[in-house]
């Protein structure tokens, strides 16, 4: 494969840097002759901004973390775009923006962020700009002004609270920046993929008969922030790609794929060089039908038979479930995945994830398939986990049959929840702030806690469940999701913060409270007569007069909180 | 100063020997041997002490076939009619190389700051501009600062414009305050060039610039910016020297595992001259002001005068120095250039090393005339992506016909102001 990888400076690729230069050489390794197939492995030019570069901006700016400790994030954010670019590094940016004029991704590389035991995925941030200005000025100011945002968010509130929860010392982050090219095509004025997806070699979801070890698929229409946002997607395991997640038709219809994220080819209205977003723009899926790659992407329903049939008709609700391709096989497209992380696996040793983006060659009918990320997966062990039937069941407080993690957990006396009385699913916008501000505190006493609510932990769509970012809620080490009559979804699992959870070992328990159960339940009278550190609108935060226990056993999926 | 040097026969000499190469017809020759126009001002001033002295000053236009003319006014005692006519050639050069829009031209009054007060210091930068203003403006000559000229010289001397013409130009001057029509980045931009062009001839040679150990005559403004940038590129400067203004010579400054570019600006005065008692507490070895030259380093920056490198000193060059960036204007003189060619010296010619001075003083007109200012990120990548070009130029032309860097920088500058001047219709 073409070597795409260029540096500016010297010092780290930092976590994501070092995970693509991986990526090359073990595909060189793997696949050394091109493979005649459907599919072309690519990784999206790009160059990386060493690590060191950051610490000569910060120093050459004087700037420090203690100068901004009391600043908001947008401060922070323009502190750094009012900083000059190291002089001898900053023509080289330049010379980006004079060769490309097509859509570039600024990407965060963290050494922490994507190492294996660094588990701060997703803290900082990535922009995407345009990059299509006839004028080169305009092209190299939007890239540099992305890179200094990239740079900011290595200081923004929640990456403090998150490196102090996990014990690390932000002032040696070095933050390294990669600029993509954006894998995709045009769309009119917008600018996507046809699709994104993640793929782990191992599955702590298996259904339809899969084994664990077959792994698992994530896709969605467009870019690969609907997936990072935990919006709507489609997944499957590769062991069975024909096969849906088990839900009900009219379940799978409403929960299919609506919208996808695109780049605004467009000049913004306004200029907002401090917002993550300023250049994407959520658009329906109507905007893959204008052109062809819509028939490879989804089934239509048909209400006469209640039946999907796969690909588009031109009557009928299209589902992205990407059947033509998943279930007809299309492109060997499944075949090739599967081998990736299996081979991908088995060579570096570990349960790995993927990250890519796909696009459709209409004209010679073969995929492009861009490699965007690797890093590794953490298994867990269940080894040394009590039995959770050996334990008295009057002491149970919160029991779940549907429970994510394995672990044994001691020492919490922190339970901050949400009462079914106070819970109200118009209100969960308003949450995140309130949960975000006791999070803080907690973080800065030092103190891990069990956090309860009702809903998707994370969803994007406020009507799904409370919309947190993992960093208002990262001192969580159990995080307890439930259901209420007017806040009913499917429950998310976990999957809006995956890979968080995984590798921050906490504990994920879904407790369906249509049901009731002696499996599934918690006990809210007795969480009502601990010491009330506070009440606040929402949450209420108790200290438990006993500290508490909590078991999962991954096999089982089951999870008790209990005392003693 | 050497009193047989005479920098304007040394710059005829230079342009008649590429003139040869390039077989320019006669009046094209004669045309760019000589400056276009040249004003000779006497500037009455009254002294603090209530007397009047008058200084004598010129403005020399060498050509401006490429566009406006474009170079500084320096403030010396020893400041001579030939030098100002040299620099004014060097400068048409100059923007030529770098592939600007502006011709050249060279100012200067004869006098010495270091002996006159701020009022003094106005009042003769009044009267020039009274004398001269009518050959000066944004689309004439743009004048900027230079030898012991600030930005405040500058800024008084656009107020008399603008005074006088009744406007607002402040296009007429470049060099000015930020806030006031100045430029972010300009006074780092020649120092910066300066290594701009460094960086790219150690990956000419495959050098690692991280191996490297530089000596550098000066610590002026230029000088500062390129040992910060320098040592930012990874690099060592063992030895710098400087003018000490009490003692009236100049001495070098070594330490051998490098020096402290922010502990040497703390004990240095605003003329660049660096305190000797203080630096010696500071472990710097203190050394005649010639012995920059002998360093035993791989990189010699001049970055003070013109004539320090000449046939009497370019023997005391040590065997490994592998470069010389000529940060200052004409520092060597024809008789050493010929002894650094047969040793295989690589050189960046003054015209091209220097040039980021004058090419951020375009992109300040460029900015006045838009009225529109850039981030200091979006100046310093301009100049690194137009001094890099037009090395890469220079150093391919020299590689494709075997040529002495100067030689191939002269043959490009020279070659495209000949060719303006028969498009014009004037040769």
């Amino acid at each position: 494969m073409k070597n795409n990888i260029s540096y500016i400076g010297i010092g780290s690729p930092g976590g994501k840097g070092a995970g693509l230069i991986r990526i090359q050489s073990l595909i060189d390794e793997l696949y050394p002759e091109d493979r005649s197939s459907s599919i072309n492995l690519i990784i999206p030019e790009m160059t990386i901004i060493l690590s060191d570069v950051f610490g000569q901006f910060i120093s050459e700016n004087n700037l420090s973390l203690e100068q901004v400790k009391d600043k908001t994030d947008e401060e922070i954010s323009r502190l750094f775009q009012q900083s000059s670019f190291p002089p001898l590094l900053v023509g080289e940016l330049r010379k980006i923006s004079n060769r490309i004029s097509e859509p570039l991704a600024v990407r965060s590389s963290s050494f922490t962020e994507d190492s294996l035991n660094k588990p701060l995925a997703g803290l900082f941030a990535t922009k995407m700009i345009p990059n299509n200005s006839p004028d080169p000025n305009i092209r190299f100011m939007q890239l540099i002004n992305a890179v200094k945002f990239v740079y900011s968010s290595t200081w923004f509130s929640s990456s403090r609270d998150s490196f102090q929860a996990a014990g690390f010392d932000l002032s040696t982050e070095m933050m390294s920046v990669i600029i993509q090219r954006v894998h995709g095509q045009k769309h009119g004025q917008f600018f996507l993929p046809a699709f994104s997806g993640v793929g782990r070699s191992f599955n702590y979801y298996p259904f339809g008969g899969s084994a664990q070890e077959s792994g698992i698929i994530e896709l969605a229409a467009g870019l690969g922030k609907t997936i990072v946002d935990g919006g709507r997607k489609w997944l499957f395991c590769p062991e069975n790609p024909g096969t849906p997640p088990p839900a009900s038709m009219k379940a799978m219809l409403d929960s299919g794929q609506t919208h996808l994220w695109t780049i605004d080819l467009k000049p913004p209205e306004k200029e907002s060089p401090l917002d993550e977003d300023e250049f994407l723009t959520k658009k329906t899926i109507k905007l893959l039908e204008e052109d062809e790659i819509i028939r490879f992407l989804c089934s239509t329903y048909s209400p006469e038979s209640d039946r999907l049939e796969m690909g588009f008709q031109k009557n009928g609700f299209k589902l992205i479930d990407f059947s033509p391709i998943l279930k007809g096989g299309l492109f060997g497209f499944n075949n090739c995945m599967s081998h990736l992380l299996k081979d991908f696996s088995s060579k570096i040793n570990e349960e790995i994830e993927i990250e890519f983006a796909v696009n459709i060659n209409l004209e010679s009918e073969e995929l492009d398939l861009a490699l965007l990320q690797i890093r590794p997966m953490k298994k867990l062990n269940s080894a040394g986990t009590p039995s959770i039937s050996s334990i008295d069941h009057k002491k149970i407080i919160v029991s779940s049959n549907n429970a994510l993690g394995n672990l044994f957990l001691e020492n919490i006396i922190d339970f901050v929840y949400i009462l079914p009385s106070v819970f109200s699913a118009r209100n969960t916008a308003e949450m995140p702030l309130e949960i975000e501000r006791i999070n803080r505190t907690l973080i800065s006493e030092g103190r891990s806690y069990v956090l309860c609510g009702f809903g998707r932990w994370g969803s994007s769509d406020p009507a799904l469940g409370i919309p947190v970012k993992w960093s208002q809620i990262s001192g969580a080490r159990v995080i307890i999701e439930s259901t209420l009559p007017d806040m009913n979804p499917d429950l998310s699992q976990g999957s809006h913060f995956f890979h968080n959870i995984l590798n921050t070992e906490t504990a994920y328990l879904s407790i369906d409270n249509r049901g009731m159960t002696k499996e599934s339940f918690i006990d809210f009278e007795y969480l009502e007569k601990q010491c009330i550190i506070f009440r606040e609108k929402y949450f209420t935060h108790v200290r438990l007069n006993n500290e508490i226990k909590i078991i999962v056993d991954g096999k089982k999926s089951e999870g008790v909180i209990y005392y003693e | 100063m050497n009193k047989s040097y005479n920098a304007f026969k040394m710059a005829q000499q230079q342009f008649d020997s590429i003139a040869e190469h390039l077989s320019l017809d006669q009046g094209t020759r004669s045309l760019l041997r000589v400056p276009m126009r040249e004003y000779h001002v006497n500037i009455p001033v009254k002294m603090d002490d209530g007397t009047v002295e008058v200084f004598n000053g010129f403005r020399c236009q060498h050509n401006d076939a490429l566009g406006p003319g474009k170079g500084g006014i320096r403030f010396h005692p020893l400041e001579t009619i030939d030098t100002v006519r040299a620099l004014s050639m060097w400068m048409t050069w100059k923007c030529s190389v770098v592939d600007i829009p502006l011709g050249g031209s060279k100012g200067g009054v004869v006098c010495d700051p270091h002996h006159l007060s701020t009022g003094e210091q106005e009042r003769i930068c009044r009267g020039y501009m009274r004398q001269i203003a009518g050959a000066l403006g944004p689309v004439r000559d743009v004048p900027a600062p230079d030898v012991m000229t600030s930005a405040q010289h500058m800024l008084w001397m656009m107020d008399e414009y603008e005074t006088i013409t009744g406007g607002k130009y402040p296009g007429v001057i470049t060099g000015k305050p930020v806030g006031l029509g100045g430029s972010l980045g300009r006074t780092e931009a020649t120092g910066f060039g300066v290594v701009f062009t460094l960086r790219e001839a150690l990956k000419e040679l495959n050098i690692s610039p991280s191996e490297t150990t530089a000596s550098i005559q000066g610590f002026g403004n230029v000088a500062q910016y390129a040992i910060q940038l320098f040592i930012q590129l990874g690099g060592t400067v063992t030895c710098v020297s400087c003018w000490d203004q009490n003692e009236a010579k100049s001495f070098a400054f070594s330490k051998k595992d490098g020096i402290n570019l922010d502990e040497l600006r703390s004990i240095t005065d605003h003329f660049g001259g660096i305190d000797k008692e203080k630096a010696q507490d500071l472990g710097y070895e203190v050394l005649p002001g010639e012995a920059w030259i002998e360093q035993s380093v791989d990189i010699l920056i001049p970055a003070a005068l013109e004539n320090q490198i000449t046939a009497e000193n370019v023997s005391k060059i040590s065997r490994s120095v592998k470069i010389i960036a000529e940060a200052a204007n004409g520092p060597t003189t024809p008789e050493a250039d010929q002894v650094l060619k047969e040793r295989g010296i690589f050189v960046i010619p003054d015209f091209l090393a220097n040039a980021g001075g004058v090419t951020c003083s375009y992109f300040e007109q460029v900015q006045n005339n838009m009225n529109y200012y850039w981030e200091k990120d979006e100046v310093i990548s301009k100049l690194d992506i137009k001094m890099t070009s037009a090395f890469m130029a220079v150093s391919g032309l020299a590689r494709k016909n075997n040529l002495f860097m100067r030689d191939a920088a002269y043959i490009i500058s020279v070659n495209r102001v000949a060719e303006a001047c028969k498009l014009r219709g004037w040769t």
